[in-house]
């Protein structure tokens, strides 16, 4: 499987005719994405608009952010199984992609989307100043504000809202086809030619706990057993996220850019042999579902004869369970792990130096086994400072900070003193670097 | 000029061995023994004025004695900075060490230690400052200039920085701090060091956790009254006291009024760490009230109390979750309990 992957930078995006991408410039034909998005009837309304990095702009209710991909050579589509995409089996061929480019889903959680689904919080992308923490911060956006039936059942919801982010990003990236690619990267797992140690990723992802959304493989979002993905499969977009919970590590963007699979590419056939990725779900409901998934996850490893594995997660709470369990097994069974984690898991969300402290009284990992000895740490992406006015919001004009107070509404330009008006989880967007975009850590004092 | 109170257990301060150990402590103007290589070290810049002595069995058998003996040493001398030890691998000297650092850390002294990273000393007090040594006194010369430094560091009040930087043993606390390459790298850094063998040094040790010894059983269910409790966070539906979904400070009580089951027209479910609309729709699951009124009539037990107690048990603290729990059992012997069924989520 070889994937070459051709990047377009993004420099500048306007809106004009006739759209498309000549030497760093985007242009956006307005009336032709208005015209995919409302082509779903449950689209009621839509508002587009674009932001850039460094503006004094805050975009609010962001439920998904998608990078324009398309599948010039080889089978299958760009974002496989999601949106009426076939879920034929992808990573190899040609694919084109925006760099530094999202297409961006905004809308208010529905009264009783945010009464079911606790993750369905209001979030906020600051793009300059204090709150400008996250690689979301550093992107363009086209942004569409999405006014839906107010009726819409949650799966409906999300299928609507992801629909047309899914639409306009196809019908932007269409245009490249027949272009040339000013940055190509070449992506295959090239036997190696000297003896190296064989590694694992071992890519646990949680699986939702409420039935129809959460962030899939190839579309397929319920709780699994584990399954081997080549990393091309990841590169070409077979995991997506929903538009629904803004939980950090869920960003569709996040995973066809997550960092970790160029880093283990890096050293493919230097240091290392990387044998592929097992994706195993987490945040499983009883023991014996975590062990089951753990014990399996460890098992697919033994037989690809892994003698290391680079362990990652991409949410919080108990699903540190299993992937502590898996850390674990592998070692008891011979496979040396290292560990990637955020830090103080979803609790430093109030924004100040002294609640991001850590430590013997309150420990940084919720849980964990003594086996897991190498562990790297991605620290947490909290602003010591409140959030202020903003000259231009987008994507709505009030936000919920306080999910058990949604009458409280408060004003989305700011100032917001997110340690005050906070209930739990952090309104920033992406606020931890799940799989270490960033430098930022801890030290033990 | 810096005033330097030394502590010293009697093998180091020359009054003899094992058979000395039960010396209860005494004071001595200047410098002894290691307190000289001390001096040297401070020069012109400060000055050993007393050092405390103690022999460590009398110090480990008589804490509160000794450590009465210490704060009054830091009161009569007044020193600007306390050095224990160096106590290597000795570990009543080691403990002695610590709690010493613990005085002066009350008393507001900045202190510095010195003991091997693996001497019973270094948990006894986490806060310490203490530079990790070797297992003997043959590393003497090695360490004090070390202790020395970190010595004069915390005396002038300076900002300490992380414990890899500074040459100090970690004390429990975690900060948040950059490193030089993206967290990505230094994943896969780690995993070819660790596969070839070369040192490699975790970024977030783990510690082994507390366990939570299970109370003793009911003497006599049958006559005993019991409480309910859950961490599912079962509230009166519209949720009065706006319990969080997530990172709860606080647990809250409720009147069960003798009903025989919780209805999904008066109760609720608003925990976050789970799909919680099958709690909502018969929240008996979490709170199981119906069971147990049936456990009631047969007599499993006496009698249920009136109220149950709730939380949201998701990612809340560890200081609140201690604090709720001492609470919740405060509130259940008050009003009676033999016992409790506590409903974790």
């Amino acid at each position: 499987m070889e994937l070459l992957l051709g990047t377009f930078p993004v420099e500048a995006v306007a809106f004009g005719t006739p759209p498309g991408w000549t030497g760093g410039r985007l242009v956006i034909d307005p009336a032709r994405v208005r015209a995919r998005v409302l082509e779903d009837p449950r689209i009621r309304e839509v508002a587009v608009d674009l932001v850039e990095p460094g503006e004094r702009a805050r975009i609010v209710h962001v439920r998904d952010i998608i990078e324009p991909r398309v599948k010039v050579a080889g089978r299958g589509h760009a974002y496989p199984g999601v949106c009426g995409h076939p879920p034929e089996t992808v990573g190899d061929g040609v694919t084109f992609r925006y760099g530094g480019f999202g297409v961006l889903i905004a809308s208010e959680a529905l009264p009783h989307v945010r009464r079911a689904v606790s993750a369905a919080t209001d979030s906020v992308i600051d793009m300059s100043g204090p709150g400008a923490v996250t690689v979301y911060s550093t992107l363009r956006y086209l942004v569409l504000t999405l006014t839906t039936e107010p009726r819409l059942e949650l799966t409906e919801w999300n299928d609507a809202l992801r629909g047309a982010g899914h639409r306009v990003a196809d019908d932007l990236a269409a245009p490249l086809r027949g272009q040339a690619a000013p940055a190509e990267q070449r992506f295959g797992l090239a036997p190696v030619e000297r003896p190296l140690p064989r590694v694992v990723h071992v890519h646990t992802l949680n699986a939702s706990m409420v039935p129809g959304i959460g962030t899939g493989i190839y579309g397929y979002t319920p709780h699994a057993l584990p399954i081997l993905l080549h990393p091309n499969e990841i590169l070409d977009g077979a995991i997506t996220g929903d538009a629904v919970v803004t939980y950090p590590g869920k960003c569709t963007w996040l995973h066809v850019n997550n960092p970790v699979l160029p880093a283990l590419y890096a050293r493919h056939g230097a240091d290392l042999a990387w044998v592929g990725s097992i994706v195993a779900r987490t945040r499983w409901g009883s023991l014996h579902d975590k062990q089951r998934s753990a014990y399996q996850t460890v098992k697919l490893a033994e037989m690809l004869a892994a003698q290391g594995a680079l362990v990652t997660w991409n949410h919080g709470g108990n699903d540190l369970i299993e992937v502590m369990l898996t850390i674990q097994g592998l070692e008891r069974a011979g496979i040396k792990t290292v560990f990637l984690t955020i830090e103080s898991d979803i609790k430093v969300v109030r924004m100040t130096p002294a609640l991001a402290e850590t430590g013997t009284e309150e420990p940084p990992l919720l849980f964990s086994v003594p086996e897991a000895d190498a562990i790297v740490s991605t620290g947490t992406l909290a602003p010591a400072d409140a959030l202020p006015r903003m000259a231009r919001v987008v994507g709505g004009h009030e936000v919920v900070l306080d999910q058990e107070r949604p009458d409280i509404r408060t004003p989305a330009e700011g100032p917001l003193d997110l340690e005050a008006l906070s209930g739990a989880y952090s309104p920033i967007f992406g606020h931890f670097d799940n799989y270490g975009l960033g430098c930022q850590s801890y030290d033990d004092y | 000029m810096l005033r330097v109170g030394h502590y010293l257990n009697q093998f180091f301060a020359g009054i003899g061995g094992e058979e000395r150990a039960h010396v209860p402590p005494s004071v001595r103007d200047g410098p002894v023994g290691p307190g000289r290589l001390l001096q040297a070290l401070l020069g012109d810049l400060g000055a050993v004025t007393s050092t405390l002595v103690c022999g460590d069995n009398f110090f480990n058998e008589h804490l509160e004695d000794a450590a009465a003996a210490v704060r009054a040493w830091l009161r009569r001398v007044g020193p600007d900075l306390v050095v224990a030890g160096p106590a290597f691998a000795a570990g009543r000297y080691g403990s002695a060490c610590a709690e010493v650092c613990r005085v002066a850390a009350e008393t507001g002294v900045p202190a510095v230690t010195g003991m091997h990273p693996e001497n019973p000393g270094v948990v006894m007090f986490r806060k310490a400052y203490i530079v990790p040594t070797g297992d003997s006194a043959a590393d003497m010369a090695r360490a004090l200039p070390i202790i020395v430094a970190l010595g004069r560091r915390l005396a002038s009040g300076a900002t300490i920085g992380p414990a890899e930087r500074e040459g100090y043993l970690p004390r429990g606390v975690r900060r948040p701090g950059m490193r030089e390459r993206p967290g990505a790298e230094r994943a896969v850094a780690m995993l070819v060091a660790k596969l070839s063998g070369r040192p490699y040094r975790t970024e977030l040790p783990v510690d082994a956790y507390e366990s939570v010894p299970p109370a003793p059983g009911v003497r006599d269910l049958r006559r005993a009254t019991i409480g309910v409790v859950t961490t599912g966070a079962i509230v009166p539906r519209g949720n009065p006291d706006h319990l969080k979904r997530c990172s709860e400070t606080r647990w809250c009580r409720y009147d069960l009024g003798g009903r025989a089951a919780l209805s999904p027209e008066e109760f609720e479910c608003v925990h976050g760490g789970f799909y919680n609309q099958p709690a909502c729709a018969n929240p008996n699951v979490v709170l199981p009230l119906d069971a147990l009124r049936e456990l009631e009539r047969e007599g499993a037990f006496a009698r249920l109390l009136d109220f149950y107690c709730t939380t949201t048990g998701n990612d809340q603290r560890l200081a609140d979750c201690k604090r709720n729990g001492a609470e919740i059992a405060q509130a259940l012997q008050a009003a009676g309990a033999h016992g409790a069924l506590l409903v974790a989520t």
